[in-house]
Order: C-alpha cells, then structure tokens, then sequence
C-alpha cells in the first residue's frame, strides 16, 4: 500500500511514463479491487472496474491539480461506480435490483476459489445495506481517508457524512452479530 | 488497514452533545475495527497482469489516435496554407476599393463648351434671314393676266344675275327654268369667248 506519495511518481505519470503507470497499477490495484468487489461482490466486474478506473486516470492524469493523489484516485473511483448504477439502473430501483441481483448470482454460481475467501460475512452484511451506505463506508475504508477529506470528496456537509458512516457501521455490526447468517 | 489519525471525539461533538459524541465515536472504532477483521478481496496475479496490458494497448492506441490526428491537423494546414498561396498568386495586388454610397446620383460626362462670342448670322450656314428670297419668281405681266380673267369672269357672272335669287324664275322648259337654260347656253358657247 502506497502510504506516502513521492512526488517523483506523480510527476512520471503526469509525463505519461510507460513505468509509471505499471507502478500504478502495482500500488493502487489491489485497494481499488477490494473496494468495487466489496460493492459488486463480483471479482469479474470488480476487475473491469479496475481498468476503467485506470483508463480514466490516464485520461485525466492532466487534471490532476496537486494535493492527495490517493484522495483524487478514489474520488474518481467513487464516481465511475456510482456512474455505472445510475447508467444500469434508474437511481430509484438499483439499490433492491442489484442486492436482488448480486444475492441469485451468487446463490446459483459455482463458487470461485479465488472468490471463495471474500465470501464472508462482511460481504452479506454489506449487501444488506443501501448502495449508498455500502460505498460511503467502504470509500471510507479503502481511502483511508479522514472525515473532513471525506466530506469534501463526496461534497456533503461533514456532520450528514458522520451520521451515515456511524449508522451504517452500527447497523453492520448489529447484521454480523445476527444468528439468521448462515 | 491504518486510518488517518483524526480527533474522532472531537469532531463529532461539534454536532452533538458530549455523552452522544462518546458513543458515537466509540461506534464508529467499534465499525472499523470489525471490518480490520476482514481480509480485502485480493485480486490475482492474472487479472492484474491484464490490467496492465490493457493499460498499456489503451495508451498506445491514444498515442497512435493523437499521432493521426497530429498528421490530420498538418495535412489540413499545408492543404489550407497551398490554396492560400494559389488564391494569393491568382489575384493582382488591387487598390483598395473605397465603398460607393447607396445612392448615387447619375450625371452626365463633362462636355467642353466651346468658346462664346458673338456670331454674325450671315456668317453661319443655310440662314436665310428673307423667306421670301426662296420664292420663285412671279412675271408681274402673268400675275396681271390672270387677275384682269377673273374680274372678266366675275363681271359676266354679275352680269348674266346667275347667283341673284331675288330673280323672277323664267316658265320651266322640259323640267328647267328659262335662266337654267340660258346659263347652259352660255356655258356651250363659253369656249368662243
């Protein structure tokens, strides 16, 4: 995990540097991978997120004005999945329609090895919840970021963001800790 | 997976009270911490060498798209640059042409006038200042000859009363009144003078 930004590394990529974009890949791949299959649950779309995401980083690498680079890689990264459920699905309906979804694919699929680790039980909670809940906490997560940055990524006011993230991790607990899971 | 360090406790009693801040925050330690007991979803070695490839055929198809376009802009400029140049030899250099009013009145081209002075009539040509010159002229002798026959033939009119109505009519000879049949007789023998 890149926890610190060396400049060096931006500025290849803002030079379009053949290294520099495997060495992006290499660092944020695997962050972003968890976080769109913590909200897909599915590791086939999860990876075509990923490279969506980094073809429009390398699209938009211009644009990039300085500061957090992981803060704006995740502000992309939350817009081009909540721009794939309003482009599926009317915003009404795709909160039921993809929990719907994603619970019969996943009892009818044959389990992948390799996706048989994050069949856990944070994924099913997860998928109780509203889309808009699951993705806040899991930006949340997989950017590490503070609820300040958090509040100026998602351009909501600071105290709504605390009390969708606090009730939303309450009521994953409170799912967890259910003894209907199986 | 390490948070940002945040003063949690503080930034949520900004909003509510200090007992409901505690338990708040302490929920939201609690959340993390159970979603640290959580292994991420990794993805394989395979997908990620995917991703790269796709990365890299994406921006070599980007390049080559912008190296085209590149070519395109420069065709098009040395396309535009030779019809300038084509356009620019086929034409004169030109005055510049100053704009005509909307309306503008029609006059006829200056005329030299010729010098005024006085002119003596007879010297100008086919002038007849006497019309009367262009007659022919009248013998006065044959001019006498006919006025003295027509005061003869007036006088023998006058004389023979032809034309005076007050006239008693003569008695009607075969439908004609005696001064009818004397005027005939006359007219025969008009010619012997």
């Amino acid at each position: 995990m890149a926890e610190q930004q060396p400049s060096t590394f931006i500025e290849r990529l803002c030079s379009r540097d053949d290294s520099a974009f495997d060495e992006l890949v290499d660092r944020y791949a695997g962050r972003c991978y968890g976080y769109f299959y913590r909200l897909c649950g599915n590791g086939e779309q999860s990876e075509e997120f990923v490279s969506e995401l980094f073809v429009k980083l390398v699209e938009k690498i211009d644009t990039f004005d300085g500061g957090s680079f992981d803060n704006w890689l995740f502000t992309v990264a939350s817009n081009l999945f909540r721009d794939h459920l309003r482009r599926k699905y009317r915003y009404k309906r795709l909160l039921d329609e993809v929990a719907d979804q994603e619970r019969k694919r996943q009892e009818e699929a044959v389990v992948d090895p390799r996706q048989e680790a994050v069949s856990d039980r944070l994924q099913w909670a997860l998928e109780k919840l509203d889309k808009e809940t699951a993705e806040l906490i899991m930006l949340r997560y997989y950017s590490k970021v503070s609820f300040r940055e958090l509040a100026q990524m998602r351009n909501e006011p600071i105290g709504t963001l605390l009390s969708k993230v606090h009730r939303g991790l309450k009521r994953l607990r409170v799912l967890m800790e259910d003894v209907s899971y199986e | 997976m390490s948070k940002k360090i945040e003063n949690l406790d503080e930034l949520i009693r900004r909003f509510v009270d200090d007992a409901e801040a505690e338990t708040m925050a302490r929920e939201i330690r609690r959340g993390d911490a159970m979603l640290d007991t959580f292994d991420s979803p990794e993805m394989c070695p395979e997908a990620a060498d995917r991703i790269r490839r796709r990365l890299r055929q994406y921006r070599l198809r980007r390049h080559r798209r912008r190296q085209a376009i590149g070519w395109a802009g420069l065709a098009a400029a040395g396309a535009a640059a030779m019809v300038l140049l084509f356009v620019g030899l086929g034409q004169r250099p030109q005055k510049p042409v100053e704009s005509l009013p909307l309306v503008q009145e029609v006059q006829p081209p200056p005329v030299e006038q010729p010098e005024m002075r006085p002119v003596d009539l007879h010297e100008l040509p086919g002038v007849t200042l006497n019309l009367w010159e262009d007659v022919p002229y009248v013998e006065d002798q044959d001019f006498t000859a006919i006025k003295t026959e027509l005061d003869d033939i007036a006088t023998w009119i006058k004389r023979l009363g032809i034309m005076d109505n007050t006239l008693p009519d003569k008695p009607v000879i075969n439908g004609e009144t005696a001064s009818q049949e004397d005027f005939k007789i006359d007219l025969t023998e008009f010619w012997k003078g």
